[in-house]
């Protein structure tokens, strides 16, 4: 050991060493085990000390090898100088005017790091080449050298073994979007589909298919490295409203966001959706910078849906009360079918409204911001402010927001660095209820009003009262008077603040440790009014007005402290590894109370409502995770890279009994390995003379669970429950002490290539995943007293492909294009569930869930036309059974549905699958145009091949009641020999012609123009004013679909089972904002 | 300024917009594929050449605007030819043309296949009609079901002419005999109807509301309230007029059992009412399917001997036939009068803590029933009393049904009439376990009496084995 020791201190030993077994492997081996060696940077300045005569020959042999080169623009082709050219920890050298640099090599098997303000940085191997010619292209080009942010710190994106995707923000010119709505079309195999229109709803994130029935599919939120609870915990008591906590991080204070789409074993039990990481943004300069931007916009009100306008609907409901029973004479006698102009109450029927005219509006948004980073050699900051307000296509409806973010870093010492994050976001958004809420969503009572009603009161003359008009005498509320006077509002705050230090221990050795807390809070609170809401019936009284609060409280506190080595090994091997802990301790609450029937309208607050009608409650969930992982990165040469992670999770979830993973004490801990291998074609030598620039063949397979299971599901517990006066508790259900985590193992082979000077470059990758132990309910005997229990008995697998192209088209100094493709698609299949096969029901929909086919199979009748002639139904002899056991014949002007087991009845034995709400893919498109001084950016998004169930088409053709309909019900079968594909008209549909059937299935493809974002530099400088830019986007402008509802984007919920059904969620809106931000 | 900026704004917004959504999804779901559907009545009728009379006579009473509305309607429409015979004089009175064509139009639609059993169809001028597969009242429709967008229309063979209704005609056609005519119009009255009635105040002593004199009554008639309302279009009935003979022979017929006092008015008021109250029934019988006996409201048989049908009328709500001949059987007319023995009205002593109902099975005639049974009153002649409503002057057959199931000794109860003291029956021995029908004795009466008082009466002792009463049912059998 002394020996090798003075080998070591002795540079004259060494650099023969060097010369003499040069590139011989064994030196490397050796070099490897002794340790020290690569840390001794020799920066090229060095050769101007003088030195003696002897040892400068020597040292100038052991210097390596020369390399020469010239570095150019890509788009002028004319050199560039002070372009900066190194060798990690070698050597590096600038570049000279005419763009010419010398620089020496450790090897012909180096990497040359190019990097220049403005330019994008990139790597290029010498594969053996002495002299090299690089056209550099710009900083906003698309590369496969930029940094990406992993779990496991800052890398270069082709170092990478895992299958991921960054987004780089440019939250100035998208003000209006919110983070997880962001990445819709952005990310190969990210499926974000927008929850409504609603300000802030947000998205759901379907990341490479779905890998849970029950438990989320959301992907693993990380903000600034701590984990970021994207949960809406508890029901809203807001009618389908989601409260989004990625609402509240303005997109203007990110800086990139990472998908990673496997290899999330280092998360563990949490990581089996992948991950998504956010970085915000912070002080990238020393000098202060203050950004101020304002910017205004519009949303413009959607197209209305063609409903039947007055005239129809009266001759529709007079067809349909007659179907009722009701005698002519009784139908001439409702007051709206009075036409005598003398009748006092002629004119308060003989309107003809635009209801959704009344609800929907057109709005404005506003938005302002401010940044300011600087800072010094010992601290830097970010400090950011914004306000925004952004008014809702339905009335009465807005989001305001404020929020706040300081990010420091700090240098205490040269070894101790520390950081601070702080953010508060307070959002109050007034809301109306939408969805299904027949008696007080807005957009639904606007399209089933009567048309021929005022939403004023109206005198005998015909003159409007300013009082809103009460509930009709068809018994549906009044639009306006939800939008005037139903009250419905979201406060929201979070806390998230993290601060954290890094020690560097040794040049190898680091430890870090990170705190996050958060601190969350929802209060809600709505009033329903009497007047102009039809009233609603209750267990024991009928509820006049309606009165509720809520509050939902979620405090985290999150640790992540590790231990990181890092090392490279006589320049051909790198080594990195690391040792953390994470630990999680949650603690949510939920409190609600529902009063009814206060006094007046006037009294909203819940305490006003009759004591004997309250209703009070809520839930306690606490839970706390734990998370050991290691990590190893392995490069050598800079061309193979391997790399390997492993968790083991215990969570308070777990049961005991949890048949996998290993036991440590009592408690059940969960394994999570997984493994990457990458290799930079590339980089060989025998690469040397081809076009392409960089290509990557990357392979990954992991494990990583689903810890989603409820916190005490695992776990005896009792409720309380009322009997006749006596209070007493009851078993909730039966408790499965072996119920754990679900495990998603994930394989993935991809290809990164890029070509023609990188003007083109591309991701593929193909994937699998199957999902074991997935939650699934079995169904218990009779005896037991309960109908299902939760067990991991089910499992599932996705197979898909994805892939990102991004290519210069035009690269001229004065305009450059760049267009970008992203694609996913994958195939869910159900392997295995309880009976082979299962069906649970949203929205009058029944979804199937069955083994061999996709998870969510839309499962109805098959409508083939309505039966023209009664001759026509009496041949084909179809009948449904009644529930006293006897029979009723389909007639004309009835749905033929088909009779598949052939018994001439149609039952529920007669379903098939009908349609599939899984794309066939989907993807985007972008455009970058730079002109100028401008800048155009496009995005189109598309969706192919997903059903979509048209759930208020279905109420709006169902012709069984005296709700509007839409136009096509004008259609509706009438006698004998019309054909026709809409049926006769019927109140209360008795042979339920309007059953769940292909009739409301639609193909739900489009594509659509998502982002349009024209930004213009303004050519000014003034002493005041360093820089300002002028923004115009556009979002959503055009979409082509063949669906015929409001919008083809949709998602009620995030359940799997909920997927392709349009409930009639507020409706995605187009608009338009402008804005400015101006630099000081 | 501001307003004109969000305006700048909305101009790119707007151009996408029509580009795009351009509502073309719409266009195929919602295109009308029956063109008919497309059309009113009236522009349908209009465009109809073989139907220009008809919709000249719409037009001209303001109905076109009616079914052009946006109400559903369905039209009988008459063609060209059926209208050829139409008289002048409707055509020129703008009243009766209005009621003419508004008989051809009803609210809602009604579409053939509904009609497989008559429907009776309101139409605009009050009327009805009744509509059977093809035909409507008499005509015939040449082309049925055709669609329209606010309703339907049937081409017709014939015209629908807006008649009389049966009370109409019975006041209006001088075809109908005067005698029962004259009776009949004779029956109108005041009677007291607070429908309509202005409250001007509140009797302080009943709290009874007191109303405006001249509006708590309506003037209706008596047949209308008792019988049938032959105002009523929505119905449809069948009225027997009498001629003056037959009229006077029937009255004549039955005046012996409706004897009365000269003081009281004597028998012919009364004898003419009986007579009247069944001539009517309740339903639409022509005369090629009148069946040979109607019954009438109150279940009395009448005789239809079509060889004694003089005229026939009809109505827009039914027939009138005229008869010269009734023959309504006296055993049809009166009837026997049976009154359960558990319907007693009082009785001579409160001993309603010895009185039994009860359910029994009849194992001759196979049915339940219920009975009273008092027992152990301990009071002499105790009794119960019954009261017959509308006696006839005849001699009725008495007999009851008296179980005695509930002592092996026979006991003896007796039937009296007017006075529980007067003979009666005389007592009659209930025997032990007998469900049959026992005939106790005779009553004849003079006079017709609106009500008559009878009693059950037990043994003059207060022994409780002697002098239980017993009875099921008692029935009163007029003899002929």
């Amino acid at each position: 050991m002394s020996k090798l020791l003075h080998i070591h201190s002795s540079q004259q030993l060494y650099t023969k060493t060097m010369l003499i077994l040069k590139n011989a492997i064994p030196v490397s081996l050796f070099i490897c085990m002794s340790g020290t060696l690569l840390a001794q940077t020799e920066p090229a300045v060095k050769d101007t000390v003088p030195a003696e005569d002897t040892i400068v020959i020597t040292r100038t042999a052991l210097k390596g090898v020369p390399v020469k080169g010239i570095i150019t623009d890509a788009a002028t082709k004319k050199p560039v100088a002070g372009i900066r050219v190194n060798i990690e920890n070698y050597s590096a050298t600038i570049t000279q005017d005419k763009g010419q640099f010398t620089l020496r090599a450790p090897s012909y098997d180096a990497t040359l790091t190019i990097s220049g303000e403005d330019y994008d940085t990139r790597q290029v191997p010498l594969k053996g080449r002495k002299e090299i010619m690089v056209a550099l292209l710009d900083e906003s080009h698309v590369s496969l050298h930029e940094n990406v942010v992993m779990p496991v710190g800052v890398t270069t994106k082709r170092n990478v073994t895992a299958s991921i995707a960054q987004y780089n923000v440019n939250g100035w010119g998208q003000s209006a979007e919110i983070p997880d709505a962001l990445l819709q079309g952005r990310v190969a195999g990210l499926n974000a589909i927008r929850r409504s229109g609603l300000q802030g709803a947000g998205a759901n994130l379907f990341l490479r298919g779905y890998n849970s029935l029950y438990a989320t599919n959301k992907p693993l939120f990380i903000v600034d490295n701590v984990l970021y609870d994207a949960n809406d915990y508890g029901q809203s008591i807001i009618a389908n409203n989601y409260t989004n906590p990625l609402a509240l991080i303005d997109l203007k204070d990110i800086d990139n966001i990472t998908v990673l789409r496997d290899a999330s074993s280092i998360y563990g039990t949490k990581g089996a959706n992948g991950a998504i990481i956010i970085t915000t943004s912070r002080a990238k300069e020393l000098a202060t910078k203050i950004d101020f931007a304002a910017y205004t916009g519009i949303n413009q009100a959607p197209a209305r849906l063609p409903v039947m306008n007055a005239a129809d609907y009266r001759i529709y409901l007079a067809d349909v009360l007659q179907s009722k029973g009701m005698s002519s004479t009784e139908i001439a006698a409702l007051p709206f079918m009075n036409d005598d102009p003398n009748n006092p109450s002629y004119t308060s029927y003989h309107y003809n409204t635009d209801w959704q005219k009344k609800v929907f509006q057109n709005s404005l948004t506003n938005n302002y911001f401010l940044k300011v980073t600087g800072g010094d050699n010992i601290a830097t900051y970010g400090l950011s402010v914004g306000y925004m307000k952004n008014n809702g296509i339905i009335k009465e409806t807005d989001l305001n927001r404020f929020n706040m973010r300081f990010n420091g870093e700090f240098n205490f010492s040269k070894r101790f660095t520390g950081f601070a994050n702080l953010s508060l976001t307070y959002n109050e958004q007034n809301l109306k209820d939408q969805g299904i809420a027949d008696k007080t969503a807005p957009v639904f009572l606007s399209l089933i009003k009567a048309p021929f009603l005022h939403d004023h009161e109206v005198n005998s003359k015909g003159i409007e009262s300013p009082n809103l008009s009460n509930v009709d005498t068809l018994g549906i509320s009044n639009p306006s008077a939800v939008i005037a006077q139903m009250q419905a509002y979201n406060k929201y705050y979070r806390f998230l603040g993290s601060f954290g230090f890094k020690f560097d221990i040794t040049n190898h050795w680091t430890a870090r440790t990170t705190f996050g807390i958060v601190y969350d809070k929802v209060r809600e609170n709505i009033f329903v009014p009497s007047s102009g809401v039809a009233k609603d019936t209750l267990r024991n009284a009928i509820a006049k007005n309606r009165l509720g609060s809520q509050v939902k409280r979620l405090f985290t506190v999150y640790n992540d402290s590790r231990i990181e080595y890092k090392r490279i090994f006589n320049r051909v091997h790198s080594f990195g590894a690391m040792l953390g802990i994470r630990l999680q301790f949650n603690d949510a609450e939920q409190d609600y109370a529902l009063g009814y029937n206060s006094a007046t309208d006037d009294l909203v607050s819940v305490q006003n409502g009759v004591a004997a009608l309250r209703q009070i409650g809520g839930g306690i969930g606490e839970w706390n995770w734990i998370n050991n992982y290691v990590n190893a990165e392995y490069a050598y040469k800079d061309k193979y890279f391997l790399s390997f992670n492993m968790a083991m999770d215990a969570s308070s979830r777990f049961g005991k009994e949890a048949k996998e993973g290993i036991a440590i004490g009592d408690h059940p801990f969960a394994l999570m390995p997984s493994i990457g291998a990458g290799w930079l074609v590339s980089s060989e030598n025998f690469m040397a003379n081809t076009n392409i620039d960089v290509l990557k063949l990357r392979a990954s397979y992991s494990f990583s669970g689903n810890d989603d299971i409820g916190n005490y599901t695992s776990r005896q517990t009792y409720g309380f429950r009322n009997l006749l006066g006596m209070q007493g508790i009851v078993r909730n259900g039966i408790a499965n002490p072996a119920l754990q985590w679900e495990t998603s193992q994930k394989t993935n082979g991809g290809v990164d290539i890029a070509f023609l000077n990188e003007r083109i470059s591309a991701s593929v990758d193909v994937w699998s995943s199957k999902t074991t132990n997935m939650l699934t309910y079995e169904e218990l005997p009779t005896a037991t007293g309960f109908q299902t229990i939760l067990t991991n008995a089910g499992s599932m697998k996705n197979m898909g492909f994805e892939a990102t192209v991004n290519a210069r088209i035009i690269h001229t100094p004065t305009i450059k294009w760049e267009a970008g493709f992203t694609f996913s698609s994958y195939k869910n299949k159900i392997i295995s569930v309880p009976n082979g096969h299962f069906t649970t029901e949203y929205a009058n929909a029944t979804i199937l869930t069955m083994n061999g086919k996709p998870a969510n199979q839309f499962y109805g009748y098959k409508a083939e036309g309505v039966f023209a002639t009664d001759a026509e139904a009496a041949a084909a002899a179809l009948r449904i059974r009644n529930n006293d056991g006897s029979f009723t014949s389909f007639t004309a002007g009835d749905i033929r549905f088909a009779d598949l087991n052939g018994d001439r009845i149609i039952d529920e034995n007669d379903r098939s699958v009908i349609g599939d709400p899984n794309p066939a893919f989907t993807g985007g498109i972008t455009n970058r145009v730079i002109w100028k001084r401008f800048e155009l950016n496009t995005l189109f998004t598309f969706s192919q091949g997903n059903d979509v169930y048209n759930y208020l088409r279905y109420r709006l053709e169902s012709e069984s009641g005296v709700q509007n309909q839409l136009v096509s019900v004008n259609n509706r079968w009438r006698s004998n020999g019309q054909v026709t594909t809409t049926p006769k008209a019927t109140w209360g549909d008795p042979m339920s012609n309007s059953r769940f059937s292909n009739r409301w299935i639609e193909d739900g493809s489009y594509l659509r123009l998502r982002t349009v974002s024209l930004q213009y530099y303004m050519p000014f400088k003034s002493s005041l004013v360093h820089n300002a830019t002028v923004y115009v986007t556009g979002y959503n402008l055009f979409t082509l679909t063949k669906y015929k509802g409001y919008d083809p984007e949709f998602s009620a919920n995030p359940t799997v089972f909920a997927q392709g059904i349009d409930t009639g969620l507020d409706p995605v809106f187009r608009s338009v904002t402008a804005g400015v931000r101006i630099g000081l | 300024m501001r307003m004109n900026i969000y305006r700048l704004l909305l101009i790119p917004v707007l151009a996408a917009g029509a580009v795009a959504t351009g509502c073309k999804k719409w266009d195929d779901h919602n295109a009308i594929t029956d063109a008919a559907l497309t059309k009113t009545i009236f522009e349908q009728i209009s465009a109809d050449t073989s139907l220009s009379r008809f919709a000249d006579l719409l037009k001209k009473t303001g109905y076109d605007q009616v079914i052009a509305s946006s109400k559903t309607f369905t039209v009988f429409a008459p063609t060209n030819t059926a209208l050829a015979g139409l008289d002048a004089a409707i055509v020129n009175d703008a009243g009766k043309l209005k009621l003419f064509v508004g008989n051809h139009i009803a609210n809602q639609s009604y579409f053939t296949r509904a009609a497989t059993t008559s429907l009776r169809i309101p139409m605009l001028n009050g009327k009805y009609h009744n509509l059977l597969a093809s035909t409507v009242n008499d005509a015939t429709i040449t082309r049925a079901d055709q669609p329209a967008k606010n309703g339907v229309y049937h081409v017709i063979n014939k015209m629908l002419p807006a008649l009389n209704n049966c009370w109409g005609t019975l006041e209006n056609d001088p075809a109908i005999p005067a005698s029962q005519k004259a009776y009949m119009l004779s029956l109108f009255m005041k009677i007291f109807d607070p429908t309509n009635a202005v409250q001007t105040g509140v009797n302080p002593v009943t709290g009874e509301p007191i109303y405006q004199p001249g509006t708590d009554s309506v003037y209706t008639n008596l047949f209308w309230r008792s019988v049938y309302d032959l105002n009523d279009e929505s119905k449809q009935y069948t009225l027997f007029v009498l001629t003056d003979a037959a009229w006077d022979a029937e009255i004549v017929k039955f005046s012996p059992w409706f004897k009365m006092p000269d003081s009281l008015g004597g028998s012919a008021p009364i004898t003419k009412w009986y007579v009247l109250k069944d001539l009517a029934a309740e339903g639409l019988y022509p005369q090629t399917t009148v069946p040979d006996t109607l019954l009438s409201k109150f279940d009395v048989k009448i005789p239809v001997d079509k060889s004694a049908i003089v005229q026939t009328i009809t109505t827009s709500n039914g027939i009138i036939y005229i008869m010269n001949k009734a023959d309504v059987q006296p055993r049809h007319k009166i009837k026997p009068i049976i009154i359960q023995g558990e319907d007693y009205r009082s009785m001579s002593a409160d001993k309603r803590g010895n009185m039994y109902f009860r359910d029994r099975f009849n194992t001759l005639t196979g049915k339940d029933f219920r009975d009273v049974l008092v027992y152990g009153h301990g009071t002499s002649t105790f009794n119960l009393k019954y009261r017959l409503y509308n006696v006839n002057s005849t001699k009725y057959n008495v007999s009851w049904v008296a179980l005695n199931d509930f002592q092996t000794a026979t006991f003896t109860q007796k039937i009296a009439f007017g006075d529980p003291a007067s003979t009666g029956s005389g007592y009659k021995t209930v025997s032990v376990n007998n469900f049959d029908e026992v005939t106790v004795g005779q009553v004849e009466f003079s006079n017709y009496s609106g009500f008559v008082d009878m009693f059950l009466v037990a043994t003059n002792t207060t022994t409780a084995a002697t002098n239980p009463l017993v009875c099921d049912y008692i029935k009163l059998d007029p003899v002929f």
